[in-house]
This record gives structure tokens, sequence and C-alpha cells, in this order.
């Protein structure tokens, strides 16, 4: 069976100021998953390169029209 | 005895939230939550809706504006299940519901949940986000 319900989120993590540094061997770990994921066709592989979306245009409003146009309400700030 | 952090290492992103990034403006925290994880994955779906947003804004698409994904989900599957458990909560449109679908097919397999590996789901679709997190997501 390779499916299964998630783990139960931890409480009171969501603060990301509080979050630790990445362990690095934690992550090769999930880099394993992962790759095992892409040989069963889950995953695709992507580029993964950070700092690669740059600013195309200035357009205010670009996401509210984003959103009404799949049919999601207006964004508003929080 | 203050209980251990565990640091969520991956994010679900919904195009939503490349929209600041793309075209300026409010907001621009959204950048911070993207830059906080070092995996974000997408459904495949999330490149024709930006280049749906770039037309629609006259601008062109490139490659590198959907670079940062560093996995894309692709289910062999039909996703019945997850979209019968989402609409059971809310009423999405097809596509907020496909990419909160396709983020809880992949939190389901077994490689991940075996090592408690969390998935947090970062989006500026309110709706969406709602029921997210009622679904049990990470919202950064």
């Amino acid at each position: 069976m390779s499916e299964q319900q998630p783990p139960a989120a931890p409480q009171n993590d969501s603060n990301q100021e509080d979050w630790p540094e990445p362990d690095p061997e934690e992550l090769r770990r999930l880099e394993e998953c992962l790759a095992e994921l892409r040989e069963q066709g889950v995953l695709v592989k992507g580029d993964g390169i950070r700092g690669s979306l740059k600013m195309v245009a200035y357009r205010p409003g670009a996401l509210n029209r984003f959103l009404i146009a799949r049919g999601s309400k207006p964004w508003r700030p929080q | 005895m203050a209980s251990t952090i565990v640091r969520p290492l991956m994010a679900y992103v919904d195009p939503s939230a490349l929209i600041p990034s793309l075209f300026g403006g409010q907001p621009e925290e959204t950048r911070v939550r993207l830059e906080s994880f070092p995996i974000l994955l997408s459904s495949i779906l999330l490149e024709a809706e930006l280049r749906a947003a770039l037309e629609n804004e006259r601008q062109d698409f490139a490659a590198s504006l959907i670079a940062e994904i560093n996995e894309w989900i692709t289910p062999h599957r039909r996703l019945d299940d997850e979209l019968t458990a989402i609409q059971e909560i809310v009423s999405l449109p097809a596509t907020s519901l496909w990419h909160l679908a396709n983020a809880m097919y992949v939190r389901r397999r077994q490689s991940l949940t075996s090592r408690q590996y969390r998935l947090a789901f970062i989006t500026l679709d309110e709706q969406q986000e709602t029921a997210a997190n009622e679904l049990g997501f990470l919202i950064p």
C-alpha cells in the first residue's frame, strides 16, 4: 500500500520565526523520498532554482484579476 | 517541557502565491513564505494558469517563471477521494479544487507519511486557504 493518512499537525509551530534551520541530513532523506515518488510516477522533477522568478511587469490589481478569472473571491488584506 | 519544533520542509504552491512576484503589489510577504521552504511542489496545472494570467496581462511566458518549483505532481489515478473530502468542507472553483486535491494526494504517499514529513500550503485564495487549514495543512 502506498497511501496513508497524513500525520496530525503538531500545534503552535506555524510561526516561521520560530523555525530552526533545515537539518541537511533530514533534507537529504526527504530528497530520497521524493526520488522514490518520481520513480513511482507521482512526481516529475522541476528545476528548483530559487530566485529565478522575477517581476515581468508592474501590474497593480493583477492578483485580483487572476482570482476573479478562476472564479475565486478577490484577495483581502488580513 | 517544551515540545520540539519540527521544521516543515515542503510547501505546495498555488499559482495565486506567485502572482505578486510576477506583477508586484501586495502582499509582498508571500515571497518570504515561499523562500522559507527548501522544497516547493505544485500541480502541472500551475503552468497553464500562469500562462493564462500572463496572457491576460499581455506578457510573455518564460520557463524561468516556473523554475522555482522543485517537484511537479502528476497523479496516476482519479482524485475522487480527495475531491470529495474537499467538497464536504467547501465549494471551490475547479482549479482551486484541483490544486488542493493534488496536495492531498501527494501528502498521502506512504514514503512521506512514514517519516512524518508535513506539507504546507501557500495560497492567496482565501477560500482555498481556509479549506487547506481545515484539512490539516500547515498555513505559513
